[in-house]
């Protein structure tokens, strides 16, 4: 199909979104040429500003605005209580259940010789620094229980545990609200390791 | 539209748009394919476990224009002991991307196939990981049309009878004094390593945990294999 070059770049600047087809690509530029002209600059100008101000916090290397980030600045928070995550997605994940009052550290990604990506390229030797000057005494490591990150969990463990932490994995299990005739053996197999005394 | 029930290994995943998965599965009957796990990350999917790295997976799978989609997976057969062990987990992640550089999509390979699944069972069940990976690597070049000579000379044929002779990646397997060429990269082999190989060679699942090779034997032929696969596939390689 046709379009006028300003539409037509405008398409492919979106099809190189993560998840956009081209189809969907087409279908958005068609509806922001439709809305408002106001509503489509505060679009443009939010993502500006949020390139703009956004910045990897240096203590932790979540997404902030301020460096440190709010969440490393704060007090209340429990400083001896660190939690080691695979990106600042997972942040927000963890965040939004309101239970963890901890510090977190941000891998951005996980081990995985297959692609190539190794220690060096993730942020474990800023982890391994941060941990000689605060003071933690617990570390969970809560990365995908994928083999990826069950690789990157023994890694971690590996380093962490000759330093004398206490180094504790997030459980695995059936998922709230799900049969145990769907799970797969391995889901049951952790369900069963991780059972805990009823109170 | 074309819907197939076949049995596969998953090779390697990764993500794909929101909550999906791009795999890369072994299967029986249609061979190395790419399959589409629509909702495979989610937390409810009911394929989620089954479609794991290793697993080996009944798959339900419908077939679109360019790849496959996976409609179903029921688990057959999971090795819970790789998953909480980085060195098991190492070396079934060695076999998966060796397996994956060496099998062409959309080809069969049963025997390939079955020493996967050999090897897998293998690891799972406690046998020293470095003899499942070089008997596996043996395998897997002589499964994939590159099986490494080691009963007579590559070049002339004079058959072996112990001597110190050479390995030939070019060549494509052992080459006596008088055929090695004066340039070029050969790897000194001894003997004991040749009966090493070639145990490892004809080493069948059941027999394997009972090989018994000393562990310099072991490592030479890793170094050898190293060169050699690398060889095969164009760039250099690190076994474990």
């Amino acid at each position: 199909m046709y379009f006028a070059e300003p539409v037509a770049k405008l398409i492919e600047h979106l099809g190189k979104l993560p998840g956009i087809g081209p189809k969907t690509a087409q279908k958005l530029a068609l509806y922001l040429l439709e809305i408002p002209e106001e509503e489509a600059r505060a679009l443009a100008e939010a993502i500006i500003t949020a390139r703009k101000n956004t910045k990897y916090c240096s203590v932790c290397f979540n997404l902030t605005d301020t460096d440190p980030c709010a969440i490393c600045q704060n007090p209340g928070r429990n400083h001896r209580l660190l939690m080691v995550v695979e990106e600042p997605k997972d942040v927000a994940a963890m965040e939004r259940t309101g239970s963890f009052n901890g510090i977190y550290h941000v891998l951005h990604g996980v081990l995985s010789p297959i692609k190539g990506i190794g220690p060096e390229d993730l942020k474990v030797r800023e982890l391994l620094l941060r941990l000689s000057r605060e003071p933690v005494e617990e570390i969970i490591i809560a990365t995908n229980p994928t083999v990826e990150g069950e690789a990157t969990a023994m890694y971690l463990a590996s380093l962490l545990k000759p330093l004398n932490f206490k180094v504790t994995r997030i459980a695995h299990g059936l998922p709230v609200g799900s049969d145990i005739e769907y799970a797969d053996e391995l889901t049951i197999r952790k369900a069963l390791e991780g059972r805990r005394v009823l109170e | 539209m074309k819907f197939y029930l076949d049995e596969g290994i998953v090779l390697k995943g990764s993500d794909f748009g929101e909550g999906h998965r791009l795999l890369t599965i072994i299967t029986k009957e249609l061979g190395k394919i790419k399959a589409v796990a629509y909702g495979a990350k989610k937390v409810k999917s009911k394929k989620r476990g089954a479609l794991l790295e290793f697993s080996r997976t009944n798959i339900y799978l419908r077939q679109s224009n360019d790849y496959f989609i996976v409609e179903q997976a029921e688990g057959r057969e999971y090795f819970p002991n790789l998953y909480g062990n980085k060195e098991l987990l190492d070396a079934a992640g060695q076999i998966a991307w060796l397996t994956d550089r060496f099998w062409p999509l959309g080809q069969l390979n049963p025997k390939l196939y079955n020493w996967v699944l050999y090897s897998l069972r293998l690891l799972n069940s406690g046998v020293w990981p470095r003899i499942v990976l070089r008997n596996f690597e043996l395998k897997l070049l002589a499964f994939t049309g590159f099986r490494p000579i080691t009963t007579h000379c590559a070049v002339c044929r004079k058959p072996y009878r112990g001597e110190v002779w050479y390995f030939g990646a070019g060549e494509g397997g052992i080459v006596c004094p008088s055929c090695r060429p004066e340039e070029g990269i050969y790897f000194e082999i001894f003997p004991e390593v040749v009966k090493g190989m070639n145990a490892l060679l004809l080493a069948s699942p059941e027999k394997l945990p009972e090989l018994l090779l000393d562990e310099r034997v072991v490592d030479r032929v890793r170094t050898i294999l190293e060169y050699f696969l690398g060889y095969q596939i164009g760039e250099p390689i690190r076994l474990i």
